[in-house]
């Protein structure tokens, strides 16, 4: 038996999805990149505003008239609209009966935050005021955009590249498991400014023709976008009881470092298989379970095909050669840190939609993408459980496990006898979690 | 409370004076070593390449995560065994000095002007992954940047790993960095970076388990806290206790985020000698007006030394 707590949000196991946020260059909401995808749309196109050094200046970028229309907060720029835009959608689809904005706490990632302050104020050559720019930390951001929403619970912030978000939502499973919050606004967010275009150019990690296709024998690098991408979280029981909407149930996630390079992953794919591997086994799952996988795929041929060894060596060939593959990449760009939290966010409209998009602008697949890439029509989802993997430079892998609340509810049982979980407590015995007006 | 057995600990800081390194830190505390060694990359057993140099902005980091793995039992230098485990580090606000130099090399016009290395080290978790580079471990990996609470928040979210038995064990590591006006308040500097760095390695340990007792390494309890700086505020709200602070460090230098974890490991020095020990660790964060703190409980007996 193993440690009864393994499980991702301990004894508040299975974690419900209750509100979901999304702002990309497709626009405000799931629905807005849903119509997309569904469409075969894609909204790369030239950047408008300061460009980097990299050629071609192609990319997602958020409308500006819809970030003209987002509230700003104190030092609030750019990233600090994105983030509030996700945050209020998801807010608005989790609040309710039984749930106040007082009783979230924030987990929140980044890779590169307000950078925007500073590419602004580093562009002259003042001397370095560290404590003038400190305004532009991380810590900052988050407690601005927190008291923004009035979110009273715990507050983290993460920087892991473009799994900053999964790390967020790792910190904020364990403080629902731990009880320091009733529900947890777990985000991410990235701008698509100077510094980021400029050094994925620097790094040669840019598609030259400009074109995201991903698994193509034609796939030459990464087309960037921008967005925000927010989740609500509390237990399953908490959300059932309250009557909220689940949109998902979230059964468990792993992050694994194959510590191989800084910017290419291991092509072995040891590093993604293993997190695959221990996120079906914290689920109780097997390969025979999964109805489709969804992975961030922004045209990068070394990641495209580390992911396709992995998911063979994790599933086996024949599962891998029969569960369908899809990603949302070729229509906003590639996310940077918000990427983590949009696939959790794709994979539970993947479960409201009952079908499988098909990926888009891929023509003649590599040869060494041998996965079952859905093109052309969308296909039916055969289990109402999907698999998010997630890349991030430094050689992050990530994989997650999201089913429909009817099928983590029928795992429950499984789980409690393995993990010795205790029995849901009758509603009027049951512990409140502790107050948030004390953070961790 | 998370109790789990801390096996290795090291903290240290360094001055970088234009064209050479001032190591500073002798006749301090026990706890506090000056970063004299030059990291040899061949000792390592991870994927970095030993024909480049550990970057001068993380080597603090790296030797003390070094240290501290080596003093834990899970690394031999030069053995070429990787290392398991996860790893959370510690990076206040981003490094905002590698931004804007990255930032300035991109307004001189060309991309021959801007380097790769600036850009990926504009990024606050590649300190983390050159230490994943450097020690090859493989699990979880996560950067923490918020502040000056990072470093205690770091331990926080290990600690969290370990009491959910996400992880069996971790290393923590911390870097802060004291830059311009804040760094020119060391005596004598003349505007080089001051660089402060700590590392814990962390091992679980089963509620009511009997390990930690008879094994290397020194059982504790750890219990992270947080707050707003309001009427409730701990009386040590302004970073002005210098228990267990590096000698030599003036007091701007307080507020940094590795601080809390240089005073946890100089406290576990301390408590190494009494029967029984506990302290509470308080820092604050002073552009967010919040505070967080660390509470240590001594368990069990501690078998091997650990600075």
């Amino acid at each position: 038996v193993r440690s009864k707590s393994n499980l991702l949000g301990g004894d508040r196991f299975p974690l419900a999805v209750t509100g979901r946020g999304l702002v990309s260059a497709a626009g405000l909401g799931l629905e807005s990149l849903a119509g997309e995808l569904a469409f075969a749309r894609s909204h790369l196109g030239p950047l408008s505003r300061q460009r980097g050094i990299g050629e071609p200046a192609v990319g997602g970028e958020v409308p500006a008239a819809l970030l003209g229309a987002a509230a700003t907060g104190p030092g609030g720029g750019r990233a600090f609209r994105l983030a509030a835009l996700a945050l209020g959608e998801a807010l608005a689809e989790a609040l309710g009966p039984g749930l106040t904005s007082a009783e979230i706490g924030l987990a929140l990632g980044t890779a590169l935050g307000p950078v925007e302050t500073v590419e602004e104020r580093a562009g002259s050559d003042e001397p370095l005021d560290r404590a003038r720019l400190s305004a532009a930390g991380f810590g900052v951001f988050a407690a601005n955009l927190a008291a923004s929403a009035g979110l009273l619970g715990p507050k983290s912030v993460f920087s892991s590249t473009c799994v900053s978000g999964l790390c967020a939502l790792e910190q904020a499973a364990a403080d629902l498991a731990l009880s320091r919050s009733r529900a947890m606004a777990v985000g991410a967010l990235d701008t698509l400014g100077l510094v980021m275009q400029s050094g994925f150019s620097c790094l040669k990690a840019l598609s030259p023709t400009g074109r995201l296709q991903p698994f193509d024998a034609a796939h030459d690098g990464i087309v960037l976008g921008e967005g925000a991408s927010f989740v609500i979280l509390e237990s399953l029981r908490d959300a059932r009881e309250r009557g909220a909407k689940v949109q998902g149930c979230l059964l468990s996630q792993r992050l694994v470092s194959d510590c191989f390079h800084f910017t290419s992953p291991d092509p072995s794919g040891e590093g993604m298989a293993r997190a695959i591997s221990e996120a079906l086994s914290d689920a109780g799952l097997s390969a025979a379970d999964l109805g489709c996988i969804t992975v961030s795929a922004a045209g990068s041929p070394v990641y495209d095909r580390m992911l396709s060894v992995a998911v063979e060596k994790a599933l086996g060939r024949e599962a891998a050669s029969r569960i369908p593959v899809t990603t949302w990449e070729p229509a906003v760009g590639h996310l940077l840190a918000a990427t983590g939290i949009a696939a959790v966010v794709h994979a539970s409209w993947l479960l409201e939609e009952g079908r499988v998009h098909p990926v888009f602008n891929v023509e003649t697949l590599d040869p060494e993408c041998r996965l079952c890439y859905v093109l052309g029509s969308p296909t039916r989802l055969s289990s109402p459980v999907v698999l998010t993997l997630v890349v991030g430079f430094g050689g992050q892998n990530g994989a997650g496990i999201l089913a429909s609340p009817e099928a983590a509810l029928d795992l429950v049982p499984r789980q409690a006898a393995t993990h010795q979980l205790p029995p849901p407590p009758p509603a009027a015995s049951r512990p409140r979690p502790a107050s948030p007006r004390v953070q961790r | 409370m998370t109790e789990c057995i801390i096996s290795g600990a090291w903290s240290g800081w360094l001055e970088e004076s234009p064209g050479r390194r001032r190591p500073l830190g002798e006749g301090a505390p026990a706890a506090i070593d000056p970063l004299l060694e030059v990291l040899c990359a061949e000792d390592f057993p991870g994927r970095w390449n030993p024909r480049r140099a550990i970057p001068l902005e993380i080597e603090p980091l790296a030797l003390a995560a070094a240290r501290s793995l080596e003093r834990s039992g899970w690394w031999e230098p030069g053995s070429g065994t990787g290392l398991q485990g996860g790893l959370v580090v510690s990076c206040e606000g981003g490094p905002l000095a590698a931004v804007i130099d990255f930032v300035r090399q991109l307004s001189r016009g060309s991309a021959r002007a801007a380097s790769p290395t600036g850009f990926l080290f504009s990024l606050p978790s590649t300190a983390a992954s050159v230490l994943g580079l450097l020690f090859g471990l493989p699990d979880y990996q996560a950067t923490v940047a918020q502040g000056a609470l990072s470093g205690i928040r770091a331990l926080g979210h290990a600690a969290d790993l370990l009491a959910l038995g996400r992880l069996e064990r971790v290393a923590v590591a911390a870097l802060s960095i004291a830059e311009g006006d804040q760094a020119r308040a060391l005596p004598g500097n003349a505007g080089g970076a001051v660089r402060l760095a700590a590392a814990l390695c962390l091992e679980r340990v089963e509620p009511g388990s009997d390990r930690g007792a008879a094994s290397p390494g020194r059982r504790v309890e750890i219990e992270v806290g947080a707050g707003k700086l309001a009427a409730t505020a701990p009386p040590e709200s302004r970073n002005e206790s210098t228990e267990g602070f590096p000698r030599g460090l003036p007091q701007p230098f307080a507020d940094l985020a590795a601080v809390p974890l240089v005073r946890l490991i100089s406290w576990l020095g301390a408590a190494g000698g009494m029967e029984s020990a506990d302290t509470t660790i308080t820092h604050r964060d002073p552009c967010l007006a919040e505070w967080a703190q660390i509470k240590l409980r001594k368990k069990a007996s501690w078998q091997q030394a650990t600075r």
